[in-house]
């Protein structure tokens, strides 16, 4: 059994989201698996993360952080024992805007809250623990993630070939801030798909629609 | 002493009176022109002096210890922003609290005189931080005096973007309408969904406050791999001739005056562009032992100091040629140099050092240029000539 680690300092802001969605959080803190921390709690694995003390973060596979609880350093050193045990991290956090995956040697979610306290997240943290995800960004898509996706890409090189400049390393002067968003976006879709042109990327949608 | 007028009598007549050979006028007129240079030269230099001290008596009266370098400060103020604790907060970050049912709610806690005061002392450690930045996107309520006279525009950013929190005050009027006084939380909106004018939008990817939103912290901090783009970016535009290999992979957040950093990195750029004879530069980054700086390294590889580490020309005061870069990063980001340089014993052998303009505890010398520390490295810490800007992390415990 894989186990979940969450943090979410605001203990009433979790509670409201969670019944936002008709989740009882009584119910939320019986999944087995999941340790979701309160109070002081919070505060200890805070300042162990703010020392690089992460022996009592070795026995859970997924983090789940909220982004404004971590401080700089504390974040770095998250990143880090991911980096290193290959273990994931999902940071949430209302202010976060498009949700993006990364994978810079270990697999990162960055997500809305909306997307992380939804009505799924029960079932996510559920096949997670049992080891049945294969994906994060299940979280978002659930099974369709590899569709969801490859229809973002395919968007996002439509939008290129009538015109945008989505790749960021190719931008002129001044076109950084308007394509910034487009170009997180693609590099998430490569980090999950690969590398594909459009005629390869038509083929695999049709694959994975044939699949539903 | 005699006078210039007299002197150049003297000349003309001795160089008109008969019998003087083609040689000899060649040879006056020579000395004449040495004497000329001589005197334009003691000219320049006593002009150059009256300016340095004209210079140093105004510098010396702008400059002050407390705020020289101070980065502790100025990245705790700017982390408020991320911290619930603080009001700010609330104007950069979606309403997840009851406690804010109006426009008034939001920023009269950010009003209040002590907290106002607190960040307006900002302007002492980075003035354009908070004037081009801070204060028009959340303080200001009204055209300065400046703009009114001066016609100089409202904006804030790098984009100049038009509306702020208070000014023009198409927030407040928009809150008076959709926030204030809605008891019922279903039928109270946050600024954050207002749709922008057109005629304010800086881009066509801004639709709503929450966006302009995004644009402030982009001017307030770094996160996921923004640096690492901004870099491919600024390389594109002022590397044409050099290779760079980027390897950066920060994916973390600090919070800084990122129009500073980014005219910095612009600056090492264009001072590595003048120098072809190594093409490659190599950007990293790397951290010290607790994780609380991390040090952006821009590498010229292969390059090395054609001068001594206390040469003059690197001491980072007005006349030196890192003077530029010394500006935008103080209270921005700790700066050194690394490389290897003609030795310091008077040796002709190049010896790798590490000079240390801006650290923390700096104090300003007598010409108000940093007081340096020079230290030899480690010859495997040198691949080249070094530019190392680091940034501070904060702990919880700090915010």
């Amino acid at each position: 059994m894989k186990k979940i680690l969450l943090l979410d300092i605001r203990l009433p802001r979790q509670n409201e989201a969670l019944s936002n969605v008709g989740i009882d959080l009584k119910e939320f803190n019986e999944v087995n698996g999941l340790k979701n921390l309160s109070g002081n709690e919070c505060e200890t694995c805070l300042n162990h993360l703010d020392v690089n003390k992460t022996d009592d973060l070795q026995e859970f596979e997924l983090f789940v952080f909220h982004e404004s609880d971590l401080s700089s350093v504390a974040l770095k050193n998250i990143t880090d024992f991911c980096l290193q045990t290959g273990k994931s991290l999902i940071l949430f956090s209302g202010s976060i805007q498009q949700n993006l995956y990364f994978n810079d040697g270990f697999n990162m979610l960055s997500v809305n809250s909306k997307s992380l306290y939804s009505d799924k997240i029960i079932e996510f943290f559920t096949r997670f623990i049992a080891n049945e995800v294969s994906h994060l960004t299940e979280l978002i898509y659930g099974n369709s993630w590899e569709l969801n996706y490859a229809l973002i890409y395919r968007q996002l090189l439509l939008d290129e070939i009538n015109g945008d400049k989505i790749n960021h390393d190719k931008l002129d002067d001044g076109e950084e801030v308007d394509s910034k968003r487009k170009s997180d976006l693609l590099k998430s879709c490569i980090s999950i798909l690969g590398e594909y042109d459009k005629n390869s990327l038509d083929m695999l949608i049709d694959k994975k629609i044939n699949l539903f | 002493m005699a006078s210039i007028e007299t002197n150049m009598k003297f000349v003309k007549e001795l160089l008109n009176s008969e019998g003087i050979s083609k040689n000899e006028r060649q040879f006056i007129l020579g000395l004449v022109e040495k004497e000329l240079i001589q005197g334009s030269l003691e000219l320049k230099s006593k002009l150059q002096e009256s300016n340095d001290s004209k210079k140093g008596i105004k510098e010396k009266e702008i400059l002050d210890e407390e705020y020289y370098h101070n980065l502790s400060k100025v990245t705790t103020l700017l982390s408020e922003f991320t911290n619930s604790n603080y009001p700010v907060k609330w104007l950069v970050h979606p309403i997840d609290s009851e406690d804010y049912e109006s426009f008034d709610d939001l920023i009269a806690p950010v009003e209040e005189l002590n907290y106002f005061n607190k960040w307006r002392n900002l302007q002492n450690y980075d003035n354009e931080l908070w004037y081009d930045v801070i204060f028009p996107f959340i303080f200001q309520k009204e055209l300065t005096k400046l703009q009114k006279e001066d016609g100089k525009p409202y904006g804030w950013g790098r984009n100049k973007i038009k509306i702020g929190w208070q000014y023009p005050g198409i927030i407040k009027d928009w809150c008076r309408e959709k926030m204030d006084n809605k008891k019922l939380q279903h039928e109270r909106k946050y600024p954050f969904v207002m749709k922008i004018p057109t005629e304010f939008k800086p881009n066509r990817n801004i639709n709503t406050f929450e966006d302009l939103v995004e644009e402030f912290k982009k001017e307030i901090r770094y996160e996921k791999d923004n640096l690492k783009d901004e870099i491919n970016y600024l390389a594109k535009k002022y590397l044409k001739k050099h290779n760079l290999e980027n390897q950066i992979n920060f994916v973390g957040k600090f919070f800084v005056n990122t129009g500073k950093v980014q005219k910095a990195i612009a600056k090492i750029f264009q001072m590595i562009s003048t120098r072809n004879l190594n093409l490659e530069v190599r950007v990293s980054n790397s951290f010290n032992e607790d994780n609380t700086v991390m040090f952006l390294n821009i590498n010229h590889l292969n390059s090395t100091s054609p001068n001594r580490p206390d040469d003059p020309a690197l001491e980072g005061s007005v006349y030196g040629d890192l003077e530029p870069l010394i500006r935008l990063s103080r209270n921005v980001c700790d700066f050194s140099i690394e490389s290897r340089f003609k030795s310091l014993d008077g040796s002709e052998d190049l010896i790798p050092y590490r000079i240390d303009y801006l650290y923390d505890g700096v104090k300003p010398n007598d010409s108000n240029g940093p007081t340096l520390i020079i230290n030899p490295i480690k010859d495997e810490e040198v691949i080249g000539f070094n530019f190392r800007l680091g940034f501070h992390l904060l702990k919880s415990g700090q915010l």
